[in-house]
């Protein structure tokens, strides 16, 4: 891929929910291209789209009952047409979404290590030792003090 | 944790005698006839009857009898004698017992199993026909009361006078050691008629409570990482099934209350139906003697319960 070639290009992206009082657009159109190596901001007031824009192309807004149209385009695919299966192997993997809150967009059951070894063992095929020196690498990376100690707590 | 399992099973010896204390007061300080009259047959005399309330115990003070017989249950578990047959309550229980450990342990799990497992097919299938019809037969369970399923169901299966005739009816149950095969198909009715309310109450209450589940921020984040739905489908039922464990040991109790009336239907020979006849009969010590035992057993499931939930909740073990 050369430079200056977009990651991802997102083309007059609609995202509409049918509701009891009528349809709701999510987004109206909205189109901006990510280059490679490059940081994209999007700001917006609340509500305003940004949110269901990025779980779109995720394709995680399709079981909320999401109208979609215009196109995604990654790789060379259009991620609003490709299929659940192979949806899932680009989520967590090649596009990754971080969620603000981490208390309630982590499991409570589960410890925190365990949730993130699982992100890496979605997509490789690593022992559960390697996978959880993993967690504990991403949580040093982020600067988390105590990593070790932390992958053995619940997110609470 | 131990600390915490010693503090609970104090309370559960106070509340004991408190169950106790009540029955009495239910069952002799408010008569609902003289057992002594009862027994002496008709036109008794005077005398018989007072000899009969001397042979009783009945001629002591209220208290005196309570003390008596607390004294009884907790030191020799002595739950006294049947003003009727003379046999020890105890063994009279303990002769019956095996019915209704087969009958409400076999309905309990079959009450969890079918109850949780539809209520997480009607979830994942929200709206479609399958959810719709069973959350419509759940309704017309939820409504129809026990013994009138059973007599339904004794009616159309049962293979003296039933429409279809199936499965063994009223009166056919055989001890699970003496022939394993016939206590199974004996008992496969009063299984799902004493199932059926729970069944359906808990297929309601996991459906609503995983719908609520699978739309919190952490299954968002567990689909955004990439899993395959089946995963995030059981991260989604770990977190819904947590509240309804608690709910559970309220249920022995619903269980143990069906378990009168199917016995009785079914003509079962267990405790319920035993607890049923002494109601009828004024045997108090039989009557006490099964409240009890019902009251333990609620008692312990709530105690197992908890601790279970302890350990399936982290949040609630710290603190």
């Amino acid at each position: 891929m050369s430079a200056g070639e977009a990651l991802l290009r997102v083309e007059d992206l609609h995202v509409e929910f049918p509701s009891e009082d009528g349809i709701v657009h999510a987004v109206d159109g909205i189109t901006y291209q990510v280059l490679h190596g490059k940081t994209l901001g999007i700001v917006g007031e609340s509500g305003s789209g940004k949110t269901v824009a990025s779980l779109t192309t995720l394709g995680l807004t399709r079981r909320m009952g999401a109208r979609i149209s215009g196109r995604i385009l990654f790789g060379g695919r259009d991620l609003t047409r490709l299929p659940e299966d192979e949806l899932r192997r680009i989520r967590g993997n090649e596009i990754a979404m971080i969620f603000q809150d981490p208390l309630s967009s982590l499991h409570p059951l589960y410890k925190v290590g365990d949730q993130l070894a699982e992100a890496v063992r979605a997509h490789r095929e690593v022992p559960k030792a390697k996978a959880r020196a993993r967690a504990v690498e991403l949580l040093g990376l982020v600067g988390i003090p105590d990593p070790r100690g932390r992958v053995d707590g619940y997110p609470h | 944790m131990t600390r915490y399992i010693i503090r609970r099973l104090l309370w559960g010896v106070v509340l004991l005698i408190v169950v106790c204390a009540l029955t009495f007061v239910f069952f002799r300080v408010f008569p609902t006839g003289d057992p002594a009259v009862l027994r002496a047959g008709r036109d008794p005399s005077p005398g018989l009857i007072r000899e009969i309330r001397h042979s009783l115990g009945l001629d002591h003070s209220t208290l005196d009898q309570f003390w008596k017989y607390i004294k009884g249950v907790f030191l020799h578990f002595d739950l006294g004698y049947s003003y009727y047959s003379r046999q020890s309550v105890r063994s009279l229980i303990f002769e019956r017992l095996p019915a209704t450990l087969s009958l409400t342990i076999g309905a309990a799990v079959l009450w969890v199993l079918a109850g949780l497992s539809v209520g997480i097919i009607s979830a994942l299938r929200r709206h479609s026909p399958i959810d719709r019809a069973s959350m419509g037969t759940a309704l017309l369970l939820i409504s129809a009361p026990e013994f009138w399923l059973g007599l339904v169901a004794l009616l159309l299966f049962s293979q003296d006078i039933g429409k279809f005739p199936i499965l063994p009816g009223s009166g056919t149950y055989v001890g699970l050691t003496s022939d394993p095969g016939k206590w199974f198909t004996s008992l496969v009715m009063p299984w799902i008629v004493l199932a059926s309310t729970g069944v359906a109450i808990y297929a309601r209450l996991m459906r609503g409570s995983l719908i609520e589940t699978m739309s919190e921020d952490y299954i968002r984040t567990a689909r955004a990482k990439g899993l395959p739905e089946h995963r995030v489908v059981r991260q989604g039922v770990r977190a819904s099934i947590t509240p309804i464990a608690t709910l559970l040991p309220l249920e022995i109790g619903v269980l143990l209350g069906g378990a009168v009336l199917i016995e009785t239907v079914f003509n079962i020979p267990g405790v319920g139906r035993l607890a049923y006849n002494a109601i009828h009969a004024s045997d108090f010590p039989v009557v006490q003697g099964t409240v009890l035992l019902a009251a333990m057993f609620i008692i312990a499931a709530n105690i197992v319960v908890d601790i279970i939930y302890a350990y399936l909740d982290p949040r609630v073990r710290f603190s």
